[in-house]
């Protein structure tokens, strides 16, 4: 006897996981994204000849190309591409383990509470 | 049976022979024997593993939090072998204004280009016709009265984590100070890894049978963006926060398990390491007593009063040394009576004012508001913030998770005994929710110290609770799982993952490295 509750599809599951993966990487390859600089740039008051008001700098880009843009001015390593290819390594490694523990997440038992009230 | 669910192995039996030909294949058999959840964990570990080191380098050279007085620190202990002390103002004063030199540590000269990194170090770039672009002011001034600059703030901190980062400095001398600096973060994530790794240990000492919160919990903890932060820095906060957690996880195994000698002597020992990293970690003796009262019995005074002296004594054996080095040179056992002389110049305090209390600072609404915008954001030394909208949702939602999971605790402490169950059973359960009930005491607790640092201290700072992150990780998931429906749940697993994930890429993407990198 068994009162184990149902697992979780797995075919429901494979296709939850590609499609999270599939829509992650449309949106890092297409989207734009808002962009804070968080620099207080003086802008020119038209009211007057002093230019007293100021905004937080802002600004768009897409999602990989903002990562991209800044992967040399990290650390200042000889040759510069040791350092984007490291930074490579690190993302590969991040990948697989997020993907593995977000297929594996959608493969448990839906465990009950275990004390329900 | 559902207690076994947490327990759910991989493909391979664990006591199925492995190949023996491959290492490769047999890590991997090894692997899937585990349990899923640790399975689960452990990848976890490796995604967390990489987006640590992803962050020592992110961040320009000693950019997060007082790494300059961190590294001082370190260097004062690696290259003069002793502790940093602390100017007293009115020696100083007295030696200022004869020309002479007085007693104290000052941050060293090779670290003033990055002052602007640093507490009261003045000046700034450009300022006073350049006056101090390449050495420091020799003093401060208000109302007359100089006051020193460029003090070493971090000196009253307790020096085990110096000490441990010692070896690392003098492995890396050849190094340049940057180079170095980016060796000692690095040095800060196997903190990190055991910090998520105890929290799935904790869950599985709270809820042995449940596999949503043993994902969920260090996935939330993995990814809390300060939390997280500090574990790619320069700071003995991260080593506070370690031994602050490995104490929980002993609290919350010896309220599953009982109290014993060994177990009493183990946690006093932790305390006592603990007492030698931070301050903070005296915040965690109520809950050490709380939890051996409640597990021994009250009524069972010499048993618990026995195991308490024997923890206390372990720790204060400890960290005497400590206490008797900060009597003697302050007169107090903080060293904060000093700091906050030093610290008038620059209105850290409330001198001149009336000092809020703690009362007052819980109604204040822009105290509540700055203490979470440190929690999720004020990344680079506080420059970094994150708009308004976004801090509010994560707020709101973790305010409904809180109160669901405030509820459970409720229903757990009003819930009559069920029908059934046996005796060890029901004993069990009585733990299990008193365990919980230490989660939110360990928040309350911390939230408490921070509250009481404010009456003293204007600059507070949400990290002051950060050791208390892993119980909140534990109260937001309980919420969670009470929302959600049960066959839902694993997709709520992964749903926590991937917004987490989201999360960090969105901060990160919009505020972090925009402001670091593109804005020339």
């Amino acid at each position: 006897m068994t009162n184990e509750p149902p697992r979780a599809s797995p075919s429901t599951g494979t296709i939850v996981w590609a499609a999270t993966g599939l829509v992650a990487t449309a949106l890092v390859a297409l989207i734009r994204v808002p962009t804070h600089l968080g620099v207080k740039v003086v802008e020119a008051n038209p009211d007057s000849e002093a230019t007293l008001t100021s905004s937080d700098f802002r600004g768009s880009d897409y999602l990989w190309r903002v990562w991209w843009r800044a992967r040399h001015d990290m650390v200042d390593v000889s040759p510069s591409w040791l350092l984007g290819l490291a930074l490579l390594g690190a993302l590969v490694v991040f990948l697989i383990g997020v993907l593995a523990a977000y297929r594996l997440a959608l493969s448990i038992p839906s465990s009950p509470p275990p004390r329900e009230v | 049976m559902a207690e076994l669910a947490g327990e759910i192995r991989g493909s391979r039996a664990a006591g199925e022979p492995a190949s023996r030909t491959m290492p490769l294949s047999r890590w991997w058999a090894a692997f899937r024997a585990l349990p899923i959840t640790r399975q689960y964990v452990l990848l976890l570990l490796v995604a967390v593993f990489a987006k640590q080191a992803f962050q020592v380098v992110l961040f320009p050279p000693f950019t997060g939090h007082d790494e300059v007085a961190h590294f001082a620190y370190i260097r004062t202990i690696a290259d003069e072998h002793r502790i940093p002390i602390l100017p007293n103002l009115d020696e100083w004063r007295a030696a200022y204004e004869n020309g002479q030199t007085a007693d104290g540590d000052f941050l060293p000269l090779d670290l003033y280009p990055y002052n602007a990194f640093a507490l009261d170090w003045c000046c700034e770039k450009g300022g006073n016709r350049g006056l101090y672009d390449t050495k420091p002011a020799a003093a401060w001034s208000l109302n007359e009265l100089p006051f020193p600059n460029g003090w070493q703030y971090a000196a009253n901190h307790p020096p085990l984590y110096y000490v441990g980062m010692t070896p690392v400095y003098w492995a890396t001398e050849s190094l340049s100070v940057v180079g170095q600096q980016y060796a000692l973060r690095a040095a800060a994530i196997p903190f990190w890894l055991v910090i998520v790794w105890l929290s799935y240990l904790m869950v599985r000492n709270i809820f042995p049978a449940d596999s949503f919160l043993a994902m969920t919990v260090p996935t939330f903890v993995a990814f809390q963006t300060q939390l997280s932060y500090e574990g790619a820095m320069v700071n003995n906060d991260i080593l506070s926060f370690a031994l602050f957690t490995l104490i929980l996880y002993q609290l919350t195994r010896g309220v599953r398990f009982g109290f014993t000698l060994p177990r009493a002597l183990g946690i006093g020992f932790v305390l006592g390491l603990g007492l030698l990293t931070k301050g903070t970690l005296v915040t965690v003796t109520p809950l050490v007593a709380l939890a051996m009262v409640y597990r021994i019995g009250w009524r069972s005074f010499r048993e618990w009063g026995a195991l308490g002296a024997a923890t206390a004594a372990v720790a204060a054996a400890i960290s005497a040394p400590w206490f008797i080095f900060l009597y003697r040179t302050y007169g107090n056992f903080d060293g904060l009576e000093q700091i906050s002389a030093l610290q008038s110049v620059t209105r850290r305090t409330y001198e001149g004012s009336d000092a809020p209390t703690v009362w007052e600072l819980f109604w204040n609404w822009q105290f509540v508001r700055e203490r979470w915008w440190e929690t999720w954001s004020a990344f680079g030394w506080r420059r970094i913030g994150m708009e308004d909208w976004l801090l509010a949702t994560i707020g709101i939602v973790c305010v409904v998770l809180a109160v669901r999971a405030l509820i459970y605790v409720g229903q757990l402490f009003t819930a009559h005994r069920q029908e059934g169950a046996t005796d060890g059973q029901h004993e069990s359960r009585r733990h299990d929710r008193f365990a919980l009930l230490l989660m939110v005491l360990t928040v309350l607790v911390a939230y408490g110290a921070v509250l009481q640092f404010g009456t003293l201290f204007a600059l507070t700072q949400a990290r002051y609770y950060f050791q208390a992150l892993v119980p909140l990780a534990i109260i937001l998931m309980v919420g969670l799982r009470q929302l959600l429906p049960v066959a839902w749940r694993s997709y709520g697993a992964g749903g926590v993952l991937v917004a987490m994930v989201a999360l960090n890429v969105v901060i990160y993407t919009q505020y972090v490295i925009p402001y670091w990198y593109l804005g020339s």
